[in-house]
């Protein structure tokens, strides 16, 4: 554990406006070792990119707030840090890849302004420097160093996602995360985004979070994946773990409800009913009203992970008190 | 670019023509005989007759509307029926007074409008924002007149601080007819600047400034103002339409000496030539500032060059495919 460089600890973020007050992230704990990926992997809403925003110190505040728990990075509370250092870390230890490519730059500066911006922050190069750091960052997400002056609309998606993680990548930081990096591209570029990030990990040797709901994707680059269900990771576990000897009943579902190619004729299973609301979660087990399995047990009290082995962990009552 | 702000330009022309044909009109159609007016109800049929040439204002209808086109296209706007001498002169003088209320109008505008919206946008929901909004809302709905009047009985019969009126002998003049003019256009722009800034702030570029470590007023001031600037730029450029027609008002009220009063008392006394040539200047203004604020977007925003140039781009492809032949 002495390699950990990040340590989330019973994580708890809320929403509170005035007519409902949003669970979004209910108890989330994950460690990732130095070069390691996590795979955060769930349904829409289920509080991954919260998480993320959480460890980023960028929840929206207000709404947002921060109920309890910790962020250690590199043995340092996050969420106890002043504003000033926090600002060092992001984008020079910590950088974030966002869900839209389309939105997340800004229409009115030049991509190697955008770029140049992180660097300045970052390091002591000049101006000068710094741009010509901007044009090796392009070079190297297979962009031509040249279009530094064009501004975003000049860009297609997949390039926007590609400046992106030149932005993100620009300081070589230790941790970064993606927030489903390819959820807004088509097929052909999901890939060659997938195969520059995995390529650019292996280079600066960067530790990664990686969030989706896609699990071809997970299995491509993660080493180990937590599934997150309203707020809770429910299963988590390395990467073979999960896809060889998932547990829980929604994993189970999750995976069932990949289309199957060979069998075409097949209906598509589905997992029934709906993510919970957030702001009125069940109690209990979260997933019991749609659990196949829910017994009465499950419906009260608060359900606790379990140990399946020393990497896997799942939080089911039907593995409570060793029956595995 | 170039291409662009020439053809603008010269499509002013025709707008200019367009309103002296139109102004000409209302004021040969409306009541009044200016010669009339000028030598008095007794003067003799010849005495009215030579000044109606010496003004240029005989003939029919057609002929004169002819004499005023030609003499706008020389440059020449007439001769003033009350003082014989060219308008344009007399309108030159006055320009340069408005210019100067105005110009000073609507920086006074710009920043305090830019300022609270901004501190209005950051602090939404608070007191301050209530405070700016508020005061945005009584300078919105408050009359410029009355705006006038209200500071001159405070400042001037009151307090004694401001003269009441006048133009030129002391910077204090200036003062009071400066913000009652510009508090307007800033409460206006305050109000655009706040919710383009509320807008922008949630953005989700603002939260990538934020993740590269960039420290809030930076992202503020940087990533957010450029951006909010947009339709403030929009709006800054209504507000000088405005304000052309405010300073008429305020020109009035603090009997200033510029366009607008002078404009007022043209129409007061029948002076058709010098009605027609401050509408004409007006017009011209309005067009160029206009003009000025496009060309200001494509500086703000890159997309908007891109759309300016793309006509560009087409000649040279045109230009390169008649090499290929």
């Amino acid at each position: 554990m002495a390699e950990s460089i990040l340590e989330v600890r019973n994580l708890e973020i809320r929403y509170v406006t005035d007519e409902e007050t949003v669970c979004a992230v209910n108890d989330i704990s994950f460690s990732l070792e130095k070069g390691e990926s996590i795979g955060l992997v769930g349904e829409t809403g289920a509080g991954k990119t919260t998480t993320a925003l959480g460890i980023m110190g960028l929840v929206p505040d207000p709404p947002g707030e921060i109920v309890g728990g910790s962020v250690l990075f590199e043995g340092q509370n996050l969420l106890r840090m002043p504003e000033k250092n926090l600002r060092e870390i992001r984008g020079g230890k910590i950088s974030m890849i966002f869900q839209d490519p389309m939105t997340s730059l800004n229409p009115v500066m030049t991509v190697g302004e955008q770029i140049a911006e992180v660097v300045l922050l970052h390091s002591k190069m000049s101006k000068g420097e710094a741009r010509k750091k901007a044009m090796e960052m392009l070079e190297q997400v297979g962009i031509p160093g040249g279009r530094c002056d064009d501004y975003p609309h000049q860009f297609s998606g997949g390039m926007k996602q590609r400046v992106m993680i030149a932005i993100a990548l620009a300081c070589s930081p230790e941790l970064l995360i993606a927030d489903e990096p390819t959820t807004a591209l088509d097929v052909t570029i999901q890939a060659q985004v997938l195969e520059l990030m995995r390529n650019l990990k292996q280079e600066y040797g960067t530790s990664l979070i990686l969030i989706t709901h896609d699990l071809g994707v997970v299995a491509k680059i993660c080493d180990k994946v937590a599934v997150v269900y309203a707020g809770e990771i429910i299963e988590y576990g390395t990467l073979k773990d999960i896809y060889t000897d998932k547990r829980h009943p929604y994993t189970i579902g999750l995976f069932d409800s990949l289309p199957d190619i060979e069998n075409e004729s097949a209906e598509l299973k589905v997992i029934q009913g709906m993510v919970p609301d957030p702001s009125c979660l069940p109690e209990g087990c979260k997933f019991h009203p749609r659990c196949p399995y829910a017994e009465e047990g499950c419906k009260h009290g608060r359900m606790e992970p379990v140990s399946v082995s020393e990497t896997h962990m799942v939080r089911c009552g039907r593995f409570r008190g060793g029956e595995v | 670019m170039l291409k662009y702000i020439i053809k603008r330009l010269l499509w002013i022309i025709p707008v200019l023509i367009g309103v002296t044909v139109i102004v000409f009109t209302i004021l040969y159609f409306s009541p009044g005989d200016p010669a009339y007016l000028a030598l008095g109800d007794n003067a003799t049929p010849e005495a009215v007759e030579a000044y109606r040439i010496e003004m240029g204002i005989n003939g029919t209808y057609w002929e004169r509307l002819g004499r005023t086109l030609m003499g706008l296209l020389q440059g020449d706007l007439g001769l003033s029926y009350r003082s014989r001498t060219p308008v344009l002169d007399e309108l030159i003088v006055r320009f340069k007074v408005t210019f100067n209320i105005s110009a000073w109008s609507i920086l006074l505008g710009i920043v305090l409008g830019i300022f609270f919206g901004i501190v209005s946008a950051l602090k939404q929901n608070t007191v301050w924002d209530s405070l700016a909004t508020g005061c945005a809302l009584f300078g919105i709905s408050m009359p410029m007149f009355w705006q006038g009047l209200m500071l001159i009985l405070v400042f001037s019969v009151w307090l004694g601080w401001l003269p009441a009126s006048g133009y030129g002998s002391s910077w204090k003049q200036m003062i009071m007819p400066v913000i009652a003019l510009g508090v307007n256009s800033s409460a206006t722009i305050m109000r655009t600047t706040r919710s383009s800034m509320l807008e922008v702030m949630r953005q989700d570029y603002i939260r990538t400034a934020k993740a590269k470590g960039q420290s809030y007023w930076v992202v503020v001031l940087r990533h957010a103002l450029k951006n909010a600037m947009i339709p403030i730029v929009t709006v800054i450029g209504l507000q000088l339409g405005v304000l052309l027609a405010g300073s008429i008002v305020t020109e009035v009220i603090f009997s200033v000496a510029g366009v607008g009063k002078y404009l007022v008392d043209s129409l007061n006394a029948r002076d058709y030539a010098a009605v027609q040539g401050c509408v004409l200047l007006i017009a011209f203004v309005s067009a160029v500032l206009n003009l000025i604020v496009d060309v200001i977007y494509t500086y703000i925003d890159p997309r908007m060059k891109t759309m300016y140039e793309s006509t560009k781009v087409f000649s040279l492809s045109k230009k390169g495919a008649k090499k290929d032949v």
